[in-house]
């Protein structure tokens, strides 16, 4: 594979697909060179409008029976984008008519647009130094994921969700299910990937599924910093001084705390080189909601609220948990700026109806709910999957976790930060507005599922609520630090000078040390590229000397990069069955075991019994760990060998 | 200072860390760039009594040997060069081995050695 050959195609592709064609609709909806969008907003909603109008618009090409290749999405997303255009110009006509330049326009002076670029800079740094040991394809979720996109680009076709499961059958003892839908994949996460690949004809191994994840993590960090500036811009406080309390200062120490702190572990640069596609959109498109949300709000613009019910609407095809979770915090939102203002709950809920009932949102929401009735259902309201996630917590690793773990996981110094911002919050604010009624919710309600999940019936991992809680203690984190920042500039005269100095050297180094300390831990000394390459080179030998009427067994315990095994065959989501982690087995017993008898006992009469039923005649196996079971079988052949992997033949009879 | 000329700077570091991170994993993908591992596999699996190999060596060194053990009694052995990248192919079945009960090619390349056996029981 020749550098430019792969590369630039990958990069016109992602160009035209994830920006250009949200650009253009969102110059119909906002004047070209309208001053109340930043720029950041306008790059961030043109990626998010793009996925939208790509995961919508293959959706219904595929459902309407047509292949979906180069030519048919060529002609039907150009067709689209138009006519959205046009759609969307018609509609906020009277917005933009109305349209008045905003009383501040975001601008950084020389300093802050050089300690931004420090910013960014340092961010993309440590981010690409810890990518470049993991950028080799090992992570089992992206294995997964890319299996579905492949499918998508290889045949044309929508993937049906299922696989087939060995389980326990009276008769014969284990018996392989026909294919039985699954929940936990939902569409939006594979749609892009496969555009991408349809396109520029990437290949699935190379670096572009963590670049683009890489690229949504980076325009997530300029959502926060975005949603900062205006929140802190919302904030007012008694004796916070311009200088220093300012939405372009919020926005540089957001950048700070999500940046070059914290920048590697959950839910960032971890989860992009991990695949977790679901949660690194959702990162992205909460914040953006968000946004939209307090911005239609507060400014009156029914646009932005538009905006808010399209990007929604797109995050529930993309992932089911980011979808709930942003449920939860709009309607802890919704409750508390009611609460906070039941004296005057008639005139903002008159206020809130009438900017719903505007052209562009109501729009929005008709073609939402026909899209919902008459094209396509997310994957997991068809499969009645809601269910699994509510309810008393089953697991102890779905009971919540403790305060300390809270900690550790969003960090010391932002969850400290954030409670001090929530008591400013709480008893310092002169106006109870909206930035208040978002921030204090979003950490409310987060932290209430985190802590307690029980008291909301919701039975999801605990650690991976977590990962969401780090989005706004940051936010509130930052803010926090500026406002303390302002009143110790404030009340300098007042403290002694080295008070005020040993201050702000603890906060500092207190700040520095614990972010700095995340991503040192994070980071990986050695890269896996020798034993993937080795899995690669095993699976092509045997996706060559099979067919799909052999059944594979291989290990998951021990092999790099195995679930990136079923790319190379393509004949089913299950296809090669796995042995799954040790754990698995011991910590839910009604799980099947013929994985486990096939190569951990295959000599045995249930490992025996397990290859009769499920028809298993390869078995692909970590060469130190297994071998010696299989060296000493007499029904087994090895016929492959390498220092990574050995791949056994079940002896046919002669 | 404009905030599109911060947008270029942003998108320049960006495609700076795409073209680094692109090209790392082409050159970690490349089998025959410092890599130091190499395998052996029969050539027809499906066939049940050819032993005939193929060796690919992505280490420096191109020097191999091999041996054919029939029910643990040695058959045949030789030398040869495999260079870095290549699938060298050994069409090595003896017909001796055709009566054996238990066969095993072993291929030794300096101090590792890497074995295929094939049970006729």
């Amino acid at each position: 594979m020749w550098f430019p050959t792969a590369f630039l195609p990958f990069l016109a592709t992602l160009s035209a697909l994830c920006f250009i064609i949200g650009w253009f609709v969102l110059g119909a909806l906002f004047e070209r060179h309208s001053l109340i969008l930043t720029l950041w907003e306008k790059l961030c909603f043109s990626f998010a409008l793009s996925q939208s109008i790509l995961i919508f618009g293959m959706i219904t090409i595929g459902k309407a029976g047509i292949s979906l290749n180069v030519l048919t999405l060529s002609v039907f997303l150009t067709l689209l984008t138009v006519f959205l255009a046009i759609c969307f110009s018609l509609l906020s006509r009277r917005e933009r008519q109305e349209e008045k330049p905003p009383q501040h326009i975001f601008t950084f002076s020389k300093k802050q647009a050089l300690i931004f670029l420090l910013l960014i800079g340092a961010t993309l740094l440590i981010k690409t130094i810890y990518l470049s040991n993991t950028i080799v394809p090992t992570a089992t979720d992206l294995g997964h994921h890319l299996y579905w996109a492949k499918s998508i680009s290889e045949t044309g076709n929508l993937p049906f969700y299922a696989e087939q499961n060995i389980v326990s059958d009276p008769a014969s003892g284990f018996r392989v299910t026909s294919p039985e839908p699954i929940a936990d994949f939902i569409i939006g996460e594979h749609l892009t990937l496969a555009a991408i690949s349809i396109f520029s004809a990437a290949s699935y191994l190379s670096a572009f599924p963590v670049l683009f994840l890489h690229l949504i993590n980076i325009l997530s960090l300029l959502a926060l910093a975005t949603l900062a500036y205006y929140l802190a811009r919302g904030i007012k406080l008694p004796g916070l001084k311009k200088s220093l309390w300012s939405g372009e200062n919020a926005f540089l120490v957001t950048l700070l705390f999500f940046g070059p702190l914290y920048s590697i572990g959950s839910p960032q640069s971890k989860f992009v080189s991990g695949g977790v596609v679901g949660n690194i959109f959702g990162n992205l498109f909460i914040p953006l909601i968000l946004l939209c949300l307090y911005r239609g709000l507060r400014t009156k613009d029914s646009r932005f609220l538009g905006l808010a019910l399209l990007f929604s609407w797109t995050l529930a095809y993309i992932h089911h948990l980011s979808t709930f979770m942003f449920l939860f915090i709009l309607v802890a939102t919704i409750l508390l700026h009611l609460a906070l203002h039941f004296r005057n709950l008639l005139p903002i809920l008159k206020d809130w109806f009438t900017l719903l009932l505007r052209p562009f949102p109501l729009a929005v929401i008709t073609m939402s709910v026909l899209f919902f009735f008459y094209v396509a259902m997310p994957t997991y309201i068809e499969t009645n999957a809601v269910t699994t996630a509510v309810g008393t917590p089953t697991r102890t690793t779905r009971t919540g976790l403790t305060f300390e773990q809270v900690s550790n996981s969003v960090g010391t110094p932002r969850l400290a930060l954030a409670l001090l911002g929530l008591f400013f919050l709480a008893f310092g604010t002169k106006t109870k507005g909206y930035a208040r009624s978002f921030l204090i919710a979003w950490i409310g309600i987060l932290l209430l599922i985190t802590l307690r999940p029980d008291l909301l019936f919701i039975d999801i991992p605990s650690s991976r609520i977590g990962a969401y809680l780090s989005f706004p203690i940051g936010i509130l984190g930052s803010l926090s630090f500026l406002i303390l920042l302002s009143y110790l500039k404030l009340y300098r005269d007042f403290l002694p000078r080295i008070l005020s100095l040993f201050s702000l050297v603890f906060l500092f180094v207190f700040i520095f040390s614990n972010g700095s300390y995340d991503n040192s831990s994070s980071l990986l000394t050695e890269s896996k590229a020798e034993p993937i390459v080795a899995t690669i080179h095993a699976s092509e030998f045997l996706a060559a000397h099979t067919s799909s009427d052999d059944r594979i067994v291989k290990d998951h315990n021990f092999i790099v990069g195995d679930a990136w095994m079923k790319l190379f065959f393509m004949r089913g989501y299950s296809y090669p069955f796995s042995r799954a982690y040790f754990g698995r087995y011991e910590t839910n017993p009604d799980r099947e075991h013929c994985t486990l008898y096939m190569i951990s006992t295959p000599s045995s009469k249930d490992g025996e019994r397990c290859f009769q039923a499920t028809g298993v005649n390869f078995v692909v196996i970590d060469s130190v760990k297994d071998s010696a079971q299989f060296d000493s079988a007499k029904k087994f052949s090895k016929i492959y060998s390498s220092r990574y992997i050995t791949i056994y033949q079940k002896n046919t009879s002669l | 200072m404009k905030q599109s000329a911060l947008l270029v700077l942003l998108i320049i570091f960006l495609f700076c860390s795409f073209v680094f991170l692109f090209h790392r994993s082409i050159d970690e993908l490349n089998p025959e760039k410092g890599k130091n591992w190499w395998s052996v596999s029969f050539i027809r699996p499906d066939r049940n009594r050819n032993i005939d190999i193929v060796v690919t060596n992505y280490t420096e060194t191109k020097d191999f040997s091999y041996q054919i053990l029939g029910d643990n009694t040695l058959i045949s052995e030789g030398n040869f060069e495999a260079p870095l990248g290549e699938n060298k192919v050994l069409l090595i079945t003896p017909e001796k081995s055709f009566s054996q009960q238990h066969v095993v090619v072993r291929v030794k390349h300096k101090d590792e050695v890497q074995e295929l056996f094939r049970n006729y029981k």
